[in-house]
């Protein structure tokens, strides 16, 4: 699980995130909202133990981020706004094995678990297949497979649908949904929030680096216009 | 999760000068392969020489010079980076031998002077002439070593290896030093590129 | 279109990585220790050999080759030059003229190896080549290398198309370097920033699991008929 006590950040003089208490259970959806700016990214950075909190602390797993980065980052996965960033492979079955091969588990262990996260994101024949030529949904969905190879108790995704079309879109928060129902806990930064309503356990709204709302799917429901976010027609938790 | 107790981290600040000695090799790469038509030339003019400037300025003597050795074994191994795009040990060793061999040197030289040393300083703030001199060292180190490597290579005297490799080449190389000055002086220039 | 990595199932794909590597440096070494031109008809068809193995076209290879032909055929004329009569000797840029030839095969040599040697192939043997965290701090770079390149590629392309229709095509020279120059840094500065916030999410280490190398039956005999060239090199050099 996920614990962010009392977390303030500056740089620069200027206060990026300010006394941001969240605790993320295993098991449990929390849509991250706000304005672009809001200091959503930062918040995902920090949870990475990039960069240090100003005050305060982040543990997963029991495990602080700046303090023991280790054990904390092999617990996390992390899907980047812009998956292009973050694939390391040259094809997408090596750049799934990266985090395993880092963790320096053996062989056999790295193949069954690029074997399990490839099949998990529905591309478990794309094993060959070199990074450059995927789609944009193939590339997150190759991110999201190697966040999971990793075996985290939490993940973190930024936009993960942003400039995808329908289709594309659809099975990323298929297999996202999946992970979920897995027994990871999700924290997906969004301003999307189609076909998110019945998944989703909490909207946390942050709003010039504070924390402007912690409520459930329901009572969120009020507040997301004023933080820059389009409830759909459709949205019924 | 005992499995994952012995894992060592690469320490944040090393995987960051990774990551940028990447940047510059593919840059150099990038570089070798833009061509722009120079009325003169036989062989199309690349901007090669200014990835090697720029990695000597921005990085400094050591890591300027490492990011170069990285490109060429890069390259050697097969990626794409060498001039046109192309790659391999062949290409390493060919008549080309002594230009490539030449510019870890030349990236080193470069960033010994920009910076005065091995500590770096924030090169927007480094003189025009320190720039300049760095560069023009470095260019005169380049065509030493490149035309004594078509000397060897392909069994020519000085003058001819100068007539095939130098003569048409070297004023395009003046350009490249302008632009590199243009690049520093720029307001566009990303901060966390100078910040460290 | 350069040579560059094609999966395949032929002899030169099966050769563990630094079999090639020291059979490369080896094949070279002798093509420069002789100058006569015997042995370069011995390495011509050794090329065309492998080149069919491979079943890559020589032409389309001379075709990727065409700047360094030019370069090398101009090399070849000016050798010859002299000036005052006989104005040209035939035998100066008939020297030269073998010695660009040894090059282009030298060249062609070096794809062999590009063409059947995947970029992760090549990263595990230079950590082995070269130990510690020197050689895992050069494998994880040239991989990065191959992650940037196309990227910094496409920015490259997308920023010549749009000064040409921006009229950049009338700046001077080095206005266009300048120009070019800091549009592509400033893109690739922020996706390398990016990259290595991932790479350090992604729990980089200096110990990682290697990818196994294994020699074969069939490296054994490369490898000897490598020390064989290379015997043949020193000994045309003493």
């Amino acid at each position: 699980m996920l614990r962010v006590e009392g977390v303030s950040y500056r740089i620069d003089g200027t206060t990026v995130l300010e006394e941001i208490d969240v605790a993320v259970e295993s098991g449990t959806f929390v849509l991250l909202v706000g304005h672009n700016g809001a200091g959503k990214t930062t918040l995902l950075d920090l949870i990475c133990g990039i960069g240090t909190p100003t005050t305060g602390r982040i543990l997963v797993d029991g495990h602080d981020v700046v303090t023991n980065p280790g054990p904390a980052r092999s617990r996390i996965g992390r899907v980047f706004e812009d998956p292009r960033d973050q694939l390391l492979g040259a094809t997408v079955r090596e750049d799934v094995a990266f985090g395993p091969e880092n963790l320096g588990l053996s062989r056999d262990v790295i193949t069954n678990r690029v074997d399990d996260a490839l099949s998990a994101v529905g591309m478990g024949d794309a094993g060959d297949r070199p990074i450059d030529s995927l789609s944009g949904g193939e590339r997150t969905r190759v991110a999201i497979a190697g966040a999971l190879a990793m075996e985290p108790s939490i993940l973190l995704l930024d936009e993960p649908t942003a400039g995808l079309d329908h289709p594309g879109r659809t099975r990323v928060l298929e297999h996202v949904r999946r992970a979920y129902e897995g027994g990871v806990g999700v924290v997906m930064a969004t301003h999307d929030l189609r076909d998110l309503d019945t998944v989703t356990d909490r909207v946390i709204g942050l709003e010039a680096g504070r924390i402007a709302m912690d409520a459930s799917p329901i009572t969120a429901v009020d507040h997301l216009a004023d933080l820059g976010v389009r409830v759909p027609s459709t949205w019924s938790p | 999760m005992s499995e994952h107790q012995h894992v060592e981290l690469v320490a944040d600040r090393t995987v960051d000068r990774l990551v940028r000695v990447a940047l510059f090799a593919a840059l150099l790469g990038v570089l070798s392969y833009v061509a722009f038509p120079y009325p003169l030339s036989p062989a199309p003019v690349t901007l090669q020489v200014l990835g090697v400037f720029l990695a000597g300025i921005f990085l400094g003597p050591i890591w300027g010079a490492i990011a170069v050795v990285v490109y060429l074994v890069a390259g050697a191994i097969g990626l794409p980076v060498f001039s046109m795009g192309q790659s391999g040990i062949g290409v390493l060793l060919s008549e080309r031998v002594g230009f490539l061999v030449s510019f870890p040197i030349a990236a080193a030289m470069t960033g010994a002077i920009v910076h005065g040393g091995r500590s770096l300083v924030d090169p927007t703030t480094v003189s025009t002439l320190r720039l300049v001199l760095g560069m023009t060292l470095a260019t005169g180190v380049i065509y030493l070593l490149g035309l004594i490597g078509f000397m060897i290579v392909l069994s020519m005297g000085p003058v001819e290896a100068f007539v095939v490799a130098g003569l048409v080449f070297l004023p395009a190389e003046v350009a490249k030093m302008a632009g590199a000055i243009a690049i520093v002086r720029s307001a566009r220039l990303p901060r966390s590129l100078i910040d460290r | 279109m350069s040579v560059a990595y094609r999966p395949g199932e032929t002899v030169f794909h099966r050769l563990d990585p630094r079999t090639k590597l020291w059979c490369q440096v080896a094949i070279v070494a002798a093509a420069y220790a002789y100058t006569d031109p015997l042995p370069l008809v011995g390495l011509t068809i050794a090329v065309l050999v492998a080149l069919s193995v491979l079943d890559l076209s020589p032409w389309r290879i001379l075709a990727t080759m065409r700047p360094v032909i030019v370069l090398l055929t101009i090399a070849t004329v000016v050798a010859g030059v002299r000036i005052g009569s006989p104005w040209f000797s035939l035998a100066d840029a008939s020297e030269t003229g073998i010695a660009a030839y040894r090059v282009l095969l030298v060249i062609v040599v070096g794809f062999v190896y590009v063409h059947t040697t995947p970029t992760r192939a090549s990263q595990a043997a230079l950590q082995w080549l070269v130990p510690g965290r020197i050689g895992r701090g050069l494998a994880v770079s040239v991989g990065l290398v191959g992650r940037f390149l196309p990227r910094f590629q496409t920015t490259a392309r997308r920023i010549r198309d749009a000064m040409a229709i921006r009229g950049g095509d009338r700046m001077s020279l080095h206005r266009r370097i300048a120009v070019f120059g800091i549009v592509v840094l400033a893109a690739a500065v922020r996706d390398a920033d990016r990259t290595s916030v991932a790479m350090r999410t992604r729990c980089l280490s200096w110990n990682p699991t290697l990818p196994s190398l294994s020699f074969g039956r069939l490296d054994y005999l490369a490898i000897v008929l490598g020390l064989g060239l290379c015997f043949l090199a020193i000994r045309s050099l003493l």
